[in-house]
């Protein structure tokens, strides 16, 4: 079982990938921009001093499109990329299930309905809640209401039983959508019009004020993730095995458990729910790597990054200049990769029965 | 330097599954656990390894109350076996083995401990083949060198004695790998390190083990060195069938011959 792809080649393939990717989310839109001039913004956004001479020649629009338009869609994109795809390795490792994800589990639906909860009804929770986290902070309360739920239905003995995981993801979402449901009928238009966002799933309306919060909460979450990349190991030959080989099992799950839904939840309250990143991702990587999540881990971050990117591209550029919500998209390109998935792991267990 | 049991008794729900039973295995020592189904083997070693509760009695490793021991300073001082062990994802044997070695950064030593096992093991030829396509016997093999690994790391080796708890660890094994495997063990055995094993085949306890205990109905029936537990009237009283005892040619040991029924 050698690896398909050794993994230093995949870490400079992918780096690489991400870098054009980023580029070209810069210069492609409605507006196209020429390389050159994103290169002078960056200089001057990042090194103010060695810039100032050559600000001038960019156009104030420019200027605008890229950095309060592009930019914090860029790393909108990222972040939540990076940190779904990690929340998806983790959540299946801590299963031990390759089918866990946390969109289909019914984690990111209760982050949207605490998410949502905040815009319909918004004064009678900011008098309890800043306004400025009430989002996040009501995002994570339902993600790991939901988280619980499911662990309390799936699990025994460490163990969980795929149909059932999936039946209280399915039971979950349920109930977590005739929750959003309700806070619709309650809404008014202009609140419907955001609530259909969340729903969906859209970068559309990354901006500073909100990320300048959520992307660094994501980025540490997501690396404070990768310390426990040993112990996911471990996990999977059982929670007893684990103990005995001498990790603190209870205490590092509880922690995988609220990292994935920090992150999970805090990238639900900025870009509303997307489906599948953490199921397609992680596969992917096995099959090129392997299981170890020692590489699995930083691979999958790196690998999510660039898929949210390029599909936040072609969603913006397909029906251009309209666009499609980020959501839609993924879950047009995750449902049938699902359904691979499924029918491979019947043919396992029909080969092994 | 002991790991014992004391006066140890475990009810789940409302079935006994102990009753009273007391285990000392000493550094260097060689324990086989035998009996039948359901006698209270496995569950005895789980109390051991803190996977079930036990209402009354105490366990100690090295004059320690096991509860107050931290994980990870119980994972140096014993490794743990258990009957069963599956991977949810495709792992390569080597990263299996390597799994037991959390408490050790180095990777040259970690190469050294993994080159050291793998020889004992004979493992070479599977090294990076997935361990869910081996076969039972090669997984316990795989397994096996995993839990010697973990008491070879450094911090493990420092330490004043270790233990190792193994249940049918080579239930799977072909009979050449079970006395191989178990004449390894004896030899880890020499360098200090306590076994107390589960073990269904009464000749394999015979040849390797110092001691034998005897479970059954819940309580430690007998216990001592093979000639003294494996006659034929006990094999036959608590295994309910017809037996005769033999000596090993070469070492005088008791061997069970069962009568075909």
């Amino acid at each position: 079982m050698k690896p398909l792809i050794p993994p230093r080649q995949l870490y400079l393939c992918l780096s690489l990938m991400l870098l054009t990717a980023a580029i070209a989310a810069l210069c492609i839109g409605a507006m196209t921009i020429p390389v050159t001039d994103i290169f002078k913004l960056l200089q001057a956004l990042f090194l103010p001093d060695s810039a100032a001479g050559s600000t001038p020649e960019v156009s104030q629009i420019h200027r605008y499109v890229v950095v309060d338009i592009r930019l914090p869609r860029l790393v909108c994109a990222v972040v939540v990329g990076m940190g779904l795809a990690a929340a998806g390795v983790a959540t299946q490792g801590l299963f031990r299930n390759p089918l866990a994800d946390p969109s289909l589990i019914g984690v990111s639906n209760g982050a949207a309905v605490g998410a949502v909860s905040v815009i319909v009804m918004g004064p009678a929770i900011t008098q309890y809640i800043p306004a400025a986290i009430a989002l996040p902070v009501m995002a994570f309360i339902g993600g790991i209401i939901a988280t619980m739920a499911v662990v309390a239905i799936a699990t025994k003995n460490g163990q969980s039983d795929t149909a059932l995981l999936l039946l209280a993801g399915v039971a979950i979402n349920a109930v977590a959508g005739s929750g959003i449901g309700l806070l619709s009928y309650m809404a008014d238009d202009n609140q419907l019009r955001d609530l259909t966002f969340w729903s969906m799933g859209s970068l559309a309306k990354a901006q500073w004020s909100e990320l300048i919060i959520a992307a660094p909460i994501i980025f540490f979450a997501t690396v404070a993730l990768l310390s426990y990349r040993k112990v996911l190991n471990a996990l999977l030959m059982g929670e007893a095995v684990a103990a005995h080989i001498g990790h603190d099992v209870k205490r590092c799950k509880r922690h995988i458990i609220i990292l994935s839904t920090v992150i999970v939840a805090t990238s639900v309250s900025i870009s509303g729910v997307i489906f599948f990143v953490g199921l397609v991702v992680p596969h992917l990587i096995r099959l090129c790597v392997g299981s170890d999540h020692q590489k699995l881990l930083p691979l999958s971050m790196l690998l999510g990054a660039v898929i949210m990117l390029s599909c936040d591209l072609l969603a913006r550029s397909l029906v251009s200049p309209a666009e499609l919500p980020i959501g839609l998209l993924m879950s047009l390109v995750g449902g049938p990769f699902f359904i691979v998935l499924l029918i491979q792991q019947r043919q396992n267990r029909f080969k092994f029965a | 330097m002991s790991l014992s049991v004391k006066n140890l008794c475990i009810t789940l729900g409302n079935k006994r599954i102990l009753e009273h039973v007391d285990l000392v295995c000493e550094a260097g020592q060689f324990i086989a656990l035998c009996g039948p189904n359901g006698a209270g083997k496995s569950c005895l070693l789980k109390a051991i390894t803190q996977e079930i509760p036990y209402q009354s009695g105490q366990i100690q490793l090295n004059d320690q109350n096991i509860n107050k021991l931290s994980n990870k300073s119980l994972a140096l001082q014993r490794a743990v076996l258990p009957q069963h062990v599956d991977l949810a994802f495709p792992f390569a044997v080597k990263e299996v083995i390597e799994m037991a070695l959390m408490l050790t950064g180095d990777v040259a030593i970690k190469k050294l401990i993994i080159n050291k096992v793998v020889d004992w093991m004979e493992l070479q030829t599977l090294l990076h083949r997935d361990y869910m396509s081996l076969s039972g016997g090669e997984q316990q093999r795989v397994q096996l060198a995993r839990v010697l690994a973990q008491l070879q790391q450094p911090e493990s080796l420092a330490m004043d004695s270790r233990y190792l708890l193994l249940d049918e660890c080579t239930s799977a094994m072909d009979m050449a790998w079970m006395h191989k495997a178990f004449a390894i063990l004896k030899q880890q055995t020499e360098k200090g390190i306590g076994i107390i094993a589960v073990v269904h085949d009464l000749n394999l306890a015979s040849l390797y083990a110092d001691q034998i205990v005897l479970l059954d109905q819940q309580q430690v029936l007998h216990c001592g060195p093979p000639v003294n537990v494996i006659t034929k009237a006990i094999i036959e009283q608590v295994f309910k069938t017809q037996v005769s005892i033999i000596d090993h040619p070469q070492n005088k040991k008791p061997v069970v011959i069962q009568a075909a029924l």
